[in-house]
């Protein structure tokens, strides 16, 4: 779906836009070079924003754009005939020689001047054409703003959108449209447009004459110029006045005219020339021979000669007839190119997918080496535990099979009451032991026993034989014991210990 | 050199466009079955990691308690040269005897017994003091050596006076005799 196209004039002194039936005008501040200021760029900028409401979703809207003739130059070339791809190679080959810069600094287009006169089958004469060719940076200053504001526009020269509101006469005729401060003369030759010019005389020099003449001020004046009709019923003398004054002006006007131009008919545009007896003034001024007529427009915000030549053009064929510039477009692009959210959303997406590939594959190459070292080590490992279990078994068995000699003696000796004498004692390794000595009394006797008993190291513990001495002072004895299973061995730790315990 | 048209241009990036679409498509292809194999084996690798550290996990509390084991006897039985450790045990333990206080008597060693994974037999005896006597039996246990006291007497020196007289049997065993397919019946 073709969204509508949008006119826009970008003048002198102001801004035109056309958009349908709505329209905006938007005053232009601009430098000594005639560069916009930085301020004027953004109030541009935020009020075709706001009067465009433009949704990031929609297509680039497109705007033709019809530029000043200032710093326009117009030039005609005879060029051989050719094929498209030939011709822009001759262009740019007439181009670079007549014009002062070179072609990649100049925004340029052309037009074919002589269609109805094409020549006949097999003949070899050329063709006219009409080129116009502009700084490329003036065109990139605008490009950039709209591009910034979602257009995507083409520019052309105003003062050939205007010709399409004329009906052409066959001979030469001119279109002068007056400005603020500047006019612009185009001049035409038989249907094709011969020069452009820029006079330095705006409806601002019809005020000013108003304000010297009736020695008043500059609103004053301006009002009386706008209602110059209701004046000349007010007052002949101060009609006669204003008359004089304005008549002086145009006399000027006439005058830059005359300068570069002679021909038959002047068609005038512009707020200014809308004073009802502008035309035939000036047509007075130039001479008489001259007939001055004023393009009439439809008035309205956004409505200009301009505009409604634009929109005409454009309408009448499927693409436009003015010569469109075309420029190498480096910094457009780039303002063009700027990412929007779907720009970062695909690209973040597209940025995951990879990430995610990237990751899956790097894993192999970053983890690899170490876990075939790591493999290795436990191989080794494992080919060492057979030797493992058999340490473990044999250290298990020592342990195990070591009695607790000094564990016994110690208990035995804390057991035996004073003067009580070992003559004898014998342990071996299954936890049997024999003790033979004297002890005081049997009561002494009793008494070892129930505390060797009593100590739970000592399963049994039999008195094999209690002799008394022959001088009834001692009694010898005799004892066999058993150590029980639980302390049967040493030192050293259980079969089974959780690694917990061993740790601690 | 003459400037290309717009058409050229355009056939030239036309074809650029081509080779290197095909360019990633073949090599792309290749490289990612290369990477595809690669994974493969990584993935192999991490599930034969995972096998063998199941395989290990048991082993870790035997380990632990096996080093606990060697650091109370002072022994590592691996380093143990069955040619030699009867001769070392011997010396050792009379070093120790003598060091401690302990006079060492006759010293007799007899072949033990095979069956029972015994390298040698040692019956000790020797005088001392009960304290040295003691402490040689402690010490007895933590020589380095796989010794189990089979038997122990003492008893009285008659002439003299607090001193008494220990009569051990030691056996020191053969590590050799502990097999793989034993500890595994065991």
């Amino acid at each position: 779906m073709n969204s509508p196209c949008l006119y826009i004039e970008i003048g002198q002194s102001s801004l035109k836009v056309l958009d349908g039936d709505d329209g905006l005008e938007l005053p232009l501040d601009r430098q000594e070079d005639g560069r916009l200021t930085d301020s004027c760029k953004e109030r541009l900028a935020e009020g075709l924003q706001s009067f465009l409401k433009q949704k990031s979703w929609r297509q680039r809207q497109r705007a033709f754009c019809a530029i000043a003739a200032r710093g326009v130059s117009l030039r005609r070339l005879a060029l051989p005939s050719s094929t498209t791809e030939e011709l822009q190679r001759l262009l740019v080959l007439q181009i670079e020689t007549e014009f002062p810069l070179p072609p990649d600094e100049l925004a340029w287009g052309y037009s074919q001047l002589n269609r109805e006169n094409l020549p006949a089958n097999g003949a070899t004469t050329g063709h006219e054409r009409l080129v116009i060719a502009v700084k490329r940076e003036v065109i990139e200053e605008y490009a950039e703003i709209l591009s910034a504001c979602g257009l995507n526009p083409v520019f052309t020269l105003g003062a050939l959108a205007r010709s399409s509101l004329c009906r052409q006469p066959p001979g030469s005729f001119a279109i002068l449209d007056v400005g603020l401060r500047h006019s612009e003369l185009i001049a035409f030759d038989h249907g094709a447009p011969a020069a452009v010019r820029i006079l330095p005389w705006g409806g601002e020099d019809l005020t000013r004459a108003i304000e010297k003449k009736l020695q008043i001020g500059h609103d004053e004046a301006e009002r009386i110029k706008i209602t110059a009709d209701a004046a000349s019923a007010a007052s002949a003398e101060l009609q006669s006045q204003i008359q004089a004054a304005l008549r002086s002006e145009l006399g000027l006007l006439a005058g830059f005219i005359n300068g570069i131009w002679t021909g038959r008919k002047l068609y005038l545009s512009g707020k200014s020339t809308r004073l009802q007896d502008f035309a035939p003034w000036l047509a007075a001024a130039l001479g008489g021979s001259v007939e001055c007529e004023r393009i009439e427009i439809t008035p309205g915000e956004g409505c200009s000669a301009t505009t409604l030549g634009l929109r005409m053009s454009s309408g009448q064929e499927e693409s436009c007839p003015l010569p469109i510039l075309q420029y190498k477009r480096e910094k457009v692009r780039a303002a063009a190119a700027r990412p929007d959210k779907w720009t970062w959303a695909i690209a973040a997406v597209l940025l995951a997918i990879g990430a995610l590939l990237s990751l899956r594959y790097a894993e192999t190459f970053l983890r690899q080496p170490r876990l075939a070292r790591t493999l290795k080590e436990m191989k080794t490992y494992r080919e060492r535990l057979p030797n493992v279990d058999r340490e473990l078994s044999f250290l298990q068995f020592l342990q195990t099979n070591r009695p607790p000699y000094l564990d016994a003696l110690f208990i035995m000796a804390n057991a035996a009451a004073p003067g009580t004498r070992f003559e004898s004692l014998s342990m071996n390794r299954g936890g049997n032991l024999s003790f033979r000595g004297t002890m005081q009394s049997s009561q002494q006797a009793t008494d070892f026993r129930s505390k060797l008993i009593d100590s739970g190291f000592f399963s049994t513990v039999v008195l094999e034989e209690q002799t008394p001495a022959p001088d009834r002072q001692k009694v010898t004895v005799r004892f066999s014991a058993g150590v029980t299973s639980q302390h049967s061995t040493i030192g050293g730790l259980p079969p089974s210990v959780s690694p917990n315990e061993l740790k601690k | 050199m003459p400037a290309l048209t717009d058409r050229e241009k355009r056939t030239i990036r036309t074809a650029a466009v081509g080779i290197v679409i095909y360019l990633l498509l073949f090599y792309g292809l290749r490289a990612w079955k290369h990477l595809e194999t690669n994974r493969a084996e990584y993935l192999k690798l991490v599930r034969e990691a995972q096998r063998l550290e199941q395989e290990l996990q048991p082993y870790e509390n035997k380990a632990l308690l096996m080093q606990k084991l060697k650091e109370t006897f002072r022994m590592d039985p691996s380093k143990l040269s069955k040619a030699s450790l009867v001769a070392e045990a011997s010396a050792a333990i009379q070093k120790a005897a003598t060091t401690g206080g302990v006079q060492l008597g006759p010293i007799r060693e007899s072949a033990a017994r095979p069956s029972a994974k015994e390298l040698a037999s040692m019956q000790l005896e020797g005088i001392g003091p009960v304290p040295a006597v003691m402490a040689l039996l402690n010490r007895l246990e933590t020589l380095g050596y796989p010794l189990i006291l089979d038997s122990v007497q003492l008893s009285p020196e008659a002439t003299k006076p607090g001193m008494i007289k220990l009569n051990v049997t030691i056996i020191i065993l053969d590590f050799d005799q502990w097999k793989i397919e034993e500890v595994r019946r065991a």
